[in-house]
């Protein structure tokens, strides 16, 4: 039995360059490789690991047997951001935990297939998909995450008409806005609401949820449910001293100059960068800086690096490319120079009062261990909230404290009737990743058919 | 079904019967009763030839294990072997299966295996009472490596023309208008001749071929060839992906010779072993290790493959695919004699791992040199175009040139 067969990538010397797509595509030679290694275990335990619940042996047999549009199929009918997800899912967390290949050698390299596949389709150019017949009922969207599109994708194969709101000029929330380039190309991502536009969904970009749009307008103008996927809009501050000033961004902001969205020009990198946070987006952060003109990049965070909640494959393409990893710290407060400008980092080193809780309550500093690090800017990675402004909009929801709306888990109907949410809004999503919020949204999709259809009867 | 489906008739037809699509299960285990058949049907393959069956009074000796494999390298089951008879099920079991099977799925073909050893009787009887339960059509076993009663015990009828006509004979008298089908090996020194005389004792289609008779392995503990049936072994009937370029010669030349129907069997695993051997004359494909090792639902992608390369190549219907490349196998004698390609080697994608440097150098015209980096260097002058590197580079990087 040969080992995983993985696709050729940039060196970590040609990828900092810039933001070119660091994986390669497996050659047919290597998928077919790598397919016929799967064991077509019979109770699939790698299907239960994908929340999209994609059959993943099926795919993966299609491969094998040359079936190429046929597995194409298989990933189309259970996730229309295939092609995403076989690149940013953290797989080994999800599909590939329990791959049987492992008592052999190692587990299949199911992104890697999964991504063969959708490269393949974009190749040759999509097959038409063919929607079912047209319903008599409108659906609003809020947000053009992955969330909301896969919801929209659903509902639209269902036959309903679907209109799609997205504050932002551009569509695909966090896939355009802040997955760094090096891992996901907007292409890849266009080419899949592509996909879903071909149905007739209507997107209205720039078209935010505010005062002068309301739920209720959105229900005056004759839409019959309305789905939330708004994401996390907000960046957490630390607030503490020096937060203020210039060359302190959040990481959000960073991502988005990274990713050429307009009005974010003005986010300017300098020579030194210490980044703060501990999870995958302050690694993205990072990273992303380097490309941007950093000489040096810093990761200070409060976990150890075995504590730290960032997809270990994040952190692993960090270390090979250069970053510098300063764990166990507490940032106490930023020194600026002179002027008002950043100039540097205060910080303590830290210990855990009670063992393997990885939260700042749980952080007591070490006496005497006060360091401070010169530095040209600061990146705020730790953590994103519910947008206040769109809180505000929702009052008339249910949330919990922090702003996360509240929903029944078995339908995602929020406190009233008719308004769905799904997606990193909620207030306990199992995992934030592109393929959960996909997995919510058609949730959703489903339950808003069966309530339209409830309210028909 | 989200995707707009290609639009091509995957249909064909045999011996004037319709198969839904050219996928049906060979006589062998997988069709050894009504439930496994069911689930077949259900998978989506259009037809059946039940396993091997005999009269009631016939005692059917089976010594297990009767499994083999032969892995190469870290394939496993390149080659399968069986030491297998006939089914241990007798023609009152399959009579039933066949009229359930009829019944719950109409437009599924089902026939019946026949063995009737040298008994004309036994024949007979098996025939009468194959027309009588309604069977689509029969496949006279003529090349059951393991049973060879006629003229030398290592000979199988489907080796011997007078036998052949004389099982068929016997059969045809009492088949009416079901169609007899001749299931053949392809282990003859002239397919022809055998064919001629299916034709002449009447028979309606021919199905080639059955497995071939081989040793897989012995083990080299005990010099025991396998499977070791108490320390003593047998030859072995060998079938899957390694006997395919057996079953295509075999089909093509049946069909450059006669127009008989043709059913494939023997090495089939992918839609694209079923197209090439539509290509050589074959209207319906068999299954049986591709089925025993991966199991019945292969037949959705062998379906759905072929139906999307029908589609690429614009054609309408499976049956556009019969006896296309006939045409273009010659004589040897007949093909042009010319040296006008030179290799070509895609240096951007070569691992410079030097196994097309050993095999030109040990196997070929010594064409190649290995430069300070490693990089194979092909000489147009020494190289005659022979291709041997070509079929052997691991990434596929070697290509054939015009001659300049
Ligand atoms: C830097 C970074 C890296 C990540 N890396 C990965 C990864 O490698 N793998 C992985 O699986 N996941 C990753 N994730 C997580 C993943 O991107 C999210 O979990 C996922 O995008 C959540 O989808 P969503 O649809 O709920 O929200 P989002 O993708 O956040 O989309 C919400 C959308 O709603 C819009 N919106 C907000 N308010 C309004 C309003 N009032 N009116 C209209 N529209 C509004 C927003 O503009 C946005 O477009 C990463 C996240 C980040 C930030
Ligand atoms: C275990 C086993 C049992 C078989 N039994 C029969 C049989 O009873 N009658 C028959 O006509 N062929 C029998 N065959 C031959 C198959 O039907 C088929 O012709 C052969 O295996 C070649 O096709 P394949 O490569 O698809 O397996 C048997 C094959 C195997 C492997
Ligand atoms: S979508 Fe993600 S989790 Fe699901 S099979 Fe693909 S790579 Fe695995
Ligand atoms: S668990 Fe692994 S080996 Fe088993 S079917 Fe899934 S991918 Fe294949
Ligand atoms: S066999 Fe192929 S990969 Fe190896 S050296 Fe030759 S051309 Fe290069």
């Amino acid at each position: 039995m040969s080992g995983r067969t993985t696709a050729a990538r940039l060196s970590p010397e040609e990828r900092v360059k810039g933001f070119e797509e660091i994986e390669r595509t497996l050659t047919p030679v290597q998928a077919t490789i790598e397919a016929s290694r799967c064991l077509m275990c019979e109770d699939a335990p790698c299907n239960k690991g994908c929340p999209a619940g994609i059959d993943i042996r099926s795919f993966i047999r299609k491969i094998r047997f040359n079936n190429i549009w046929g597995g194409i199929r298989i990933l189309r009918e259970a996730n229309i951001f295939s092609g995403v997800c076989g690149r940013v899912c953290p797989t080994d967390a999800l599909c590939e935990e329990q791959c049987r290949s492992q008592v052999l050698t190692e587990p299949i390299n199911i992104g890697a297939l999964q991504r063969f596949l959708t490269d393949f389709e974009a190749d040759l150019g999509a097959r038409k998909r063919v929607a079912a017949e047209k319903l008599p009922h409108k659906v609003a969207i809020v947000g053009s995450g992955p969330a909301g599109l896969a919801a929209a994708n659903e509902l639209a194969l269902l036959g309903y008409a679907v209109t799609v709101f997205e504050a932002s000029s551009r569509l695909g929330g966090a896939m355009t806005a802040a997955i760094p380039s090096f891992k996901l190309p907007n292409s890849v991502v266009e080419a899949e609401i592509d996909l879903i536009s071909e149905l007739g969904v209507e997107f209205k970009p720039d078209t935010p949820l505010n005062d002068d749009l309301t739920i209720d307008d959105l229900f005056e103008r004759g839409y019959e449910a309305v789905f939330i996927a708004v994401g996390l809009g907000k960046p957490f501050p630390l607030e503490i001293e020096g937060e203020n000033l210039q060359g302190v961004y959040s990481a959000m902001e960073l991502l988005a100059a990274a990713k050429g969205l307009h009005g974010s020009q003005s986010t300017k990198v300098g020579k030194n960068v210490i980044v703060i946070g501990g999870g995958s987006v302050a690694v993205n952060a990072a990273t992303s800086a380097l490309r941007l003109g950093a000489e040096r990049a810093t990761l200070v965070c409060l976990e150890a690096p075995d504590e730290m909640p960032a997809f270990s494959e994040d952190v692993e393409l960090a270390w090979r490319e250069g970053v510098e990893f300063l764990t166990r710290v507490r940032p106490v407060r930023f020194l600026h120079n002179g002027k008002d400008g950043v100039a540097g980092v205060e910080g303590v080193r830290i210990d855990w009062k009670e063992p393997g809780e990885f939260v700042p309550e749980n952080a007591v500093d070490v006496e005497g261990s006060m360091l401070t690090l010169p530095c040209d800017n600061v990146i705020v990675a730790i953590g994103q909230g519910p947008d206040d402004n769109a809180i505000m909009q929702f009052q008339s929801l249910k949330t919990n404290v922090r702003g996360y709306l509240l929903v029944d888990e078995d339908t995602l109907m929020t406190s009233r009737p008719g308004v769905f949410a799904g997606g990193d809004v909620l207030h306990n999503p199992i995992s934030r990743t592109v393929v959960q919020a996909v997995a919510y949204g058609k949730h959703a999709a489903h339950s808003i058919h069966d309530y339209l259809n409830g309210t028909n009867q | 079904m989200m995707y707009q489906e290609p639009e091509v008739d995957l249909s064909v037809e045999y011996c004037g019967i319709r198969f839904e699509n050219p996928f049906v299960l060979s006589s062998a285990p997988p069709s050894d009763s009504y439930e496994m058949v069911k689930r077949a049907f259900d998978a989506g393959w259009a037809g059946a030839i039940m396993k091997t069956t005999s009269v009631e009074s016939y005692q059917v000796d089976i010594s297990y294990p009767i499994m083999t494999s032969m892995d190469y390298e870290e394939k496993k089951g390149v080659a399968l072997g069986n030491i297998d008879n006939i089914s241990e099920w007798h023609m009152d079991v399959m009579e039933d299966a066949v009229r359930r099977l009829k019944d719950e799925f109409p437009t599924k073909v089902v026939g019946l295996s026949l063995w009737g050893t040298t008994n004309r009787d036994h024949w007979e009887e098996l025939t009468k009472r194959s027309v009588d339960v309604g069977a689509d059509l029969v496949e006279v076993s003529m090349s059951c490596p393991t049973d060879s009663p006629f003229a030398r015990a290592s000979l199988m009828v489907g080796q011997v023309p007078d036998d052949v006509k004389r099982v068929l004979g016997w059969v045809k008298e009492r088949s009416g208008k079901m169609p007899v089908v001749a299931k053949l090996t392809s282990q003859v020194t002239d397919i022809a001749e055998i064919v001629e005389a299916v034709e002449e004792a009447g028979g309606d289609g021919v199905c080639a071929s059955d497995t071939v008779h081989g040793l897989l392995g012995i083990d080299l503990d005990t010099f025991i060839p396998n499977p070791s049936i108490n320390g003593k072994s047998t030859f072995c009937g060998v079938s899957g992906p390694v006997v395919k370029p057996i079953t295509l010669r075999t089909l093509a030349m049946i069909a450059k010779g006669s127009g008989i129907p043709l059913a494939a069997s023997g090495g089939a695993t992918t839609w694209q072993d079923c197209a090439e051997y539509m290509l050589v004359g074959a209207s319906t494909v068999q299954f049986c290790t591709a089925v025993m090792h991966y199991g019945y639902d292969i037949v959705e992608d062998l379906q759905e493959g072929l139906a999307y390369f029908l589609e690429h190549k614009g054609l309408k219907s499976s049956k556009d695919l019969v006896g296309k490349a006939l045409p273009n196998i010659v004589a040897h004698g007949d093909l042009l004699v010319k040296k006008d390609v030179v290799t070509s080697i895609d240096e951007a994608i070569c691992t410079k791992c030097g196994m097309c440097y050993y095999a030109c150098r040990d196997g070929g015209h010594q064409a190649y040199e290995l430069a300070e980096d490693g990089l194979p260097k092909p000489d147009p002058d020494k190289c005659y175009g022979c291709a041997l590197c070509v079929e052997i580079c691991p990434v596929e990087c070697i290509s054939l040139v015009p001659r300049r």
